[in-house]
């Protein structure tokens, strides 16, 4: 690519809120259900209907601009965009435009080993349109059921001078939208969506040039992929000479190729105005304190904590901090005071290939902190040794019992008395006088050779330090 | 203030409608009508009122997020001008 210009986008994320109701009625926000049933004269838009704005929406849409650092404003109003459009039965959206929900802020993002902030314009909240789909015999159909489905729209600044941070933008957003709880991140069912506007000038060059929006990028990857995509045939355009128009472009993913949609489509004259039906939404300081206080600690304040506090390597920061229920999980194991490093390694380590090899989320993982918690501390106290321990964990996925429990209802208590283990180890040691004599030969591999026989004779309960440690005090010291 | 022809023609357009010579000119001399009007109005000495751009005195009472019974499946398609079992169906739209 011609390194001569560079590249200017910005982001707009459309997020589903987590809701059990519609924005503005109490049909069920539910995605998957029948077509055309979960819909009634508000979302339909029959004549006379009014909208009820959901107390739930305004809650959610509070906690992420809290988690964003925006402003709240207390009084923010509805307006109408008007566009026409059969999954549109109303015929405008209603969405907020002079006066949004809340205006600033920013997100952090990491590329590479840099780390720098985006900022944000606004955040406002709106509804979501159908869906129109093309059927077998060239008819196309629409299915209501996400008419006034509540979205917040998050606008970035147009600070991406590379597609890979925009990237790390949606990923950032969607880990902090499904850490606080607002939105599932489900990018291929449309829970979270993405536009993205490029433009691209020449280094040095302080004037914005025209820019365009992509639309349908529906996936991290497809972002990043689209964006270049666009960076490319815009640089393209101006160094044969052409220019640039503002246009709406439709990304396909399957053949990575973007093609303008029809000009009314990308119009911009949407003729916005106060929605009558709706009068000013108004909050107070009590509403937003009340939230913040539900807030949970955010995903960037935990892995400054693991990285700085607990010394935990970048992986095992990283993935701890990802998701909510595995972070809560992680910390909870550390209130009895266990190491946070043993923790973390059993968290990323075991329970991480449990949920993989059953293809589980970590919300379907069966095994409660508390168990888990007994598990390492057996196995810290030398009771079990880690394999043990290895094992009684994936016994919990069927066993509900706590690891103390397990371990005394099945003798699994390790042998670590060294009376007893000395005698095993003597004992061994005359029954083997030719691999003894072989050892005190030099061959020192037969210490592994001893170590077996060690642990066959005690069914693997054998604590493997002491018993190594007595190995090979008897090694070198019985005659 | 006033509207040109052409803004009239714009505004037809993004509104879907199909009109005649004849009411283009009409609707041209009442949207000039009307925006006179609100010159007149401009002229009221408003400052320091607050401005009112709702009818609503309060803030907007919100509702709790407990879903309601919606419409029953039939009674949502049973007006529609074309529909399949399950969907609401649009006129086929030629070379879109």
């Amino acid at each position: 690519m011609n390194t001569n210009y560079e590249l200017i986008a910005g982001l707009e994320i459309h997020a589903q809120l987590s809701t059990s109701t519609k924005a503005f009625c109490r049909c069920p926000n539910r995605y998957g259900a029948e077509p055309n049933t979960l819909v009634c004269p508000v979302c339909l838009g029959a004549p006379g209907a009014l909208p009820v704005l959901s107390k739930e929406v305004v809650k959610q849409a509070t906690k992420l601009a809290l988690a964003i650092g925006a402003e709240i404003h207390l009084h923010s109003r509805f307006d109408r965009k008007n566009y026409f459009y059969p999954d549109l039965p109303k015929g405008y959206q209603i969405s907020q435009f002079n006066h949004p929900f809340a205006t600033g802020g920013e997100l952090h993002i990491a590329v590479g080993t840099s780390v720098r902030p985006i900022r944000i314009t606004r955040a406002h909240i709106e509804e979501d349109a159908g869906k129109s789909m093309h059927l077998a015999d060239g008819s196309t159909v629409v299915d209501m059921n996400r008419c006034g489905v509540p979205l917040i729209e998050i606008v970035s600044e147009p600070d991406f001078r590379e597609p890979e941070e925009a990237g790390a933008y949606l990923t950032s957003m969607r880990e902090l939208l499904r850490f606080i709880g607002v939105c599932d991140g489900n990018m291929e069912e449309g829970s979270l969506r993405c536009d993205a506007n490029v433009s691209v000038r020449l280094r040095g060059e302080s004037e914005l040039r025209e820019r365009t929006e992509m639309k349908n990028l529906n996936s991290i990857r497809s972002v990043e992929r689209a964006i270049r995509a666009e960076m490319q045939r815009q640089i393209q355009a101006y160094e044969s000479g052409g220019e640039i128009s503002r246009q709406t472009l439709q990304w396909d993913d399957q053949s990575g190729k973007l093609t303008p949609m029809r000009a009314k489509e990308g119009s911009n004259d949407y003729r916005y105005f106060p929605e009558p039906d709706l009068p000013w939404l108004e909050i107070t300081e009590a509403d937003i304190d009340c939230e913040r206080e539900l807030l949970p600690t955010l995903p960037a304040a935990r892995r400054k904590r693991y990285r700085e506090e607990y010394g935990l390597h970048e992986e095992a920061v990283y993935l701890l901090a990802s998701d909510r229920a595995i972070s809560d999980y992680f910390e909870t194991l550390l209130v009895d005071g266990r190491a946070p490093a043993i923790a973390a390694a059993w968290v990323q380590g075991d329970v991480q290939r449990i949920l993989n090899e059953n293809a589980w989320d970590f919300t379907e993982f069966p095994v409660s902190a508390a168990r888990l918690g007994g598990v390492i501390d057996a196995v810290e106290q030398g009771r079990i040794s880690r394999n043990a321990g290895r094992d009684l964990l994936r016994r919990m996925m069927t066993d509900t019992r706590s690891a103390d429990e397990m371990i005394s209802a099945e003798g699994m208590e390790q042998l670590s008395d060294a009376t007893a283990l000395r005698g095993i180890v003597r004992e061994l040691l005359e029954r083997f006088p030719s691999e003894l004599a072989k050892y005190r030969e030099g061959k020192t591999k037969m210490i592994g050779f001893f170590m077996g026989q060690i642990m066959q004779a005690t069914k693997g309960q054998a604590d493997p330090n002491s018993s190594r440690e007595i190995l090979m005090n008897e090694l070198d010291h019985s005659n | 203030m006033s509207v040109t022809r052409a803004q009239v023609e714009h505004l037809a357009k993004l509104a879907r409608l199909r009109l005649s010579e004849e009411e283009l000119s009409g609707l041209e001399s009442d949207l000039n009508a009307i925006l006179s009007y609100f010159d007149q109005l401009q002229e009221v000495n408003t400052a320091g009122i607050e401005p009112m751009d709702h009818g609503g005195s309060q803030g907007a009472l919100l509702e709790d997020d407990t879903p309601h019974e919606c419409l029953p499946h039939e009674l949502v398609l049973r007006d529609a001008p074309d529909r399949t079992v399950e969907f609401f169906r649009l006129p086929r739209v030629l070379g879109g």
